[in-house]
């Protein structure tokens, strides 16, 4: 039994972020988007959210730094990074609770979010 | 002969044709006689004459010098005094051979003075007879030649040490002559190609060079009376393999006569092994870092793909299902643009071809331009045609590796600047950035193999890597770096022959 929760999704590229918005809607969620990281900071600190899908790689606030700041601001929140790379860095494996190779089949995605959500 | 006598020359009367030769034959017996004994005794050679049985009859101002006895101690004494133990036998054989009527012996011997210091003594026994020509003794001639043989041991103890240092040496040395012929060589040049003296020395120089055109150009230009200074050449060992040495010659000239090369050969086979397997390394790195990017760039708008995908599936109407495979598609071509432009990235190219370098510049613009946004970094270039001839794909490393290096050092908000243009014979290429700059005590160090400030970044070959290429195609780099605050920065420029 799936779960529905809010998700602020961030990326800059406005064209895949909409792309995976619907995904994330097509799994029962209501979702918020932000195209630069100071935005999603922004709607973090402002609206209710229950998880956090974060680009790691954006130009303005790192995926890094943005996800460090939530986790000050309301550690408890669950953040799922996206990178582009086969690999992420030790520190933002630290901070992320999970994380999920661009590529992959949207399923993972969408069975990582419940698993955060779920606990 | 013990008696001192004196005698000078202005007791010669003298003559109006200035001869005294005449003077000494109009002396008296005495005369001749004194005249002998003052010869003798201001000889400056040690002079005595011994009877048969080993007695001294007579020792002069000289003996006295060289063995320290005065006359007094050693006249009716022995010689054997003075004569080493090892050396009494040398005496009799002397007297023997002097009894059966041979001549004069002189020979080379060790004396022992008076204070018991050990000399080299040159000896000239000659015997004295009576009026009926029968042995009575010998008049000995001694020298002490102490000096002159230790001179000649130095000499010789330098000799070996110079010659030890010759054959010891890691640098290979030859004499080549004027024929071409090698006159001699070391042992280090003979062992490192193999072959033994008799299958080198004597043999034509050439015979051992793998590329004819080198040796007939080095021994056109000695001949010439030029200098040559680490000349590339490859030698032929014995078992058929060749290394790569660095040869430095010139000519010993007597007057106009070529005497022989003065040739010092450094090898560098294993150096030049380890430069390829440290070029093969980069060109690997880069590859690595590349495709890491490359990954990156797909991966973006595969997600896009594999997510459409999903979509269109669950898609409650064809209408939309249609709209999503239509995006789908989109990214696709996306995809597909991007691997089109960096299949051949660092492809080796053969042949070398014209370039247009500002073509070149352009697509690493766009290669790595996500990763200049991701930074937040602007470049601005201004790019004019200019065609250089080289090989494309050592090129675009450079230009790569410059573009990373002005990346990787500057942080967010900053400018790139990118520039090609020709002037005269010249293509020239500048990469600036607004980096920290380059710390003064670094900036001779940069150009050196695994040097690197970019822990974890770098693997410290890119500048080494792009300074063989530009070498390679008979280009320069020049570099001016700042690391004032404020207008900190660094500019590569890479100049090129023109081939337009």
């Amino acid at each position: 039994l799936n779960k529905s929760a809010t998700i602020l999704c961030i990326d800059d590229e406005e064209r895949w972020v909409n792309i995976r918005r619907r995904l994330l809607e097509s799994g029962g969620h209501r979702v918020i988007t932000a195209t630069s990281g100071q935005q999603g900071l922004d709607i973090f600190w402002s609206e209710h959210v229950d998880a956090v899908v974060l680009d790691y790689w954006m130009p303005d606030v790192k995926g890094l730094d943005v996800a460090r700041e939530m986790k000050r601001l309301r550690p408890k929140i669950p953040i799922l990074i996206l990178s582009g790379y086969a690999t992420l860095a030790d520190e933002a494996l630290g901070i992320a609770d999970a994380w999920v190779l661009k590529g992959d089949d949207p399923k993972s995605l969408l069975s990582k979010i419940q698993e955060l959500i779920g606990d | 002969m013990t008696q001192k006598t004196t005698l000078t020359t202005s007791a010669l009367p003298p003559k109006p044709d200035g001869s005294e030769e005449s003077a000494f034959r109009q002396l008296t017996p005495e005369g001749r006689l004194a005249h002998l004994g003052a010869i003798i005794e201001f000889s400056n050679d040690a002079i005595f004459s011994v009877t048969l049985d080993g007695k001294i009859l007579s020792w002069n101002a000289g003996a006295e010098r060289v063995y320290g006895y005065t006359a007094e101690e050693m006249v009716g004494n022995r010689v054997s005094a003075f004569v080493p133990q090892d050396r009494r036998d040398e005496l009799e054989a002397v007297i023997q051979q002097l009894r059966e009527g041979e001549n004069p012996a002189s020979f080379e011997t060790r004396r022992v003075r008076k204070d018991g210091r050990v000399i080299h003594v040159y000896l000239t026994v000659s015997p004295v007879r009576d009026s009926e020509g029968a042995l009575i003794g010998t008049s000995t001639i001694a020298r002490d030649i102490s000096e002159r043989k230790a001179a000649e041991q130095a000499l010789r103890k330098k000799q070996q040490e110079l010659e030890d240092f010759f054959e010891n040496s890691v640098l290979g040395l030859h004499w080549v002559g004027p024929d071409g012929r090698i006159i001699w060589a070391n042992r280090a040049e003979m062992q490192s190609l193999g072959y033994s003296a008799c299958e080198y020395i004597g043999h034509h120089i050439a015979e051992f060079h793998a590329d004819p055109d080198v040796i007939q150009d080095i021994l056109a230009r000695l001949a010439r009376n030029e200098k040559l200074h680490s000349y590339e050449a490859r030698l032929k060992c014995k078992d058929g393999s060749l290394r790569h040495v660095l040869i430095s010659s010139s000519v010993l000239w007597d007057d106009d006569k070529f005497i022989h090369t003065r040739c010092f050969t450094l090898d560098i086979t294993e150096r030049r092994r380890t430069e390829q397997a440290l070029r093969r390394a980069e060109k690997m790195a880069a590859t690595g870092r590349l495709a890491a990017t490359v990954a990156h760039e797909i991966n973006n708008p595969l997600e896009a793909v594999t997510n459409l995908l999903y979509l269109a599936k669950i898609a409650p109407t064809v209408a939309d299902t249609k709209e999503c495979l239509e995006q789908a598609q989109a990214e696709l071509k996306r995809i597909s643009h991007l691997t089109k432009q960096t299949l051949g990235f660092f492809k080796d190219s053969t042949a070398p071809s014209k370039i247009d370098l500002s073509n070149l510049v352009r697509e690493v613009i766009r290669l790595y331009q996500s990763k200049i946004n991701s930074k937040g970094l602007t470049v601005k270039s201004q790019l004019e045609p200019s065609l250089v001839l080289g090989s494309e794909g050592e090129l675009r490393q450079v230009v790569s590796n410059l573009l990373t290096n002005a990346v990787e050092s500057s942080r967010d908000g900053r400018t790139i600047r990118v520039r090609v243009h020709a002037h005269h014979e010249l293509v020239r290429l500048t990469v600036a950035d607004q980096g920290s700059g380059i710390m003064a005590g670094n900036i001779d160090r940069i150009y050196e193999p695994f040097f690197t400030t970019k822990e974890n970044v770098g693997t410290g070959l890119g500048l080494w890597v792009t300074r063989e290429i530009v070498d390679k195609h008979g280009g320069k780099i020049q570099l001016r770096t700042s690391v004032q605050p404020g207008r900190s920065g660094t500019a590569f420029s890479i100049l090129l022959p023109s081939a337009s």
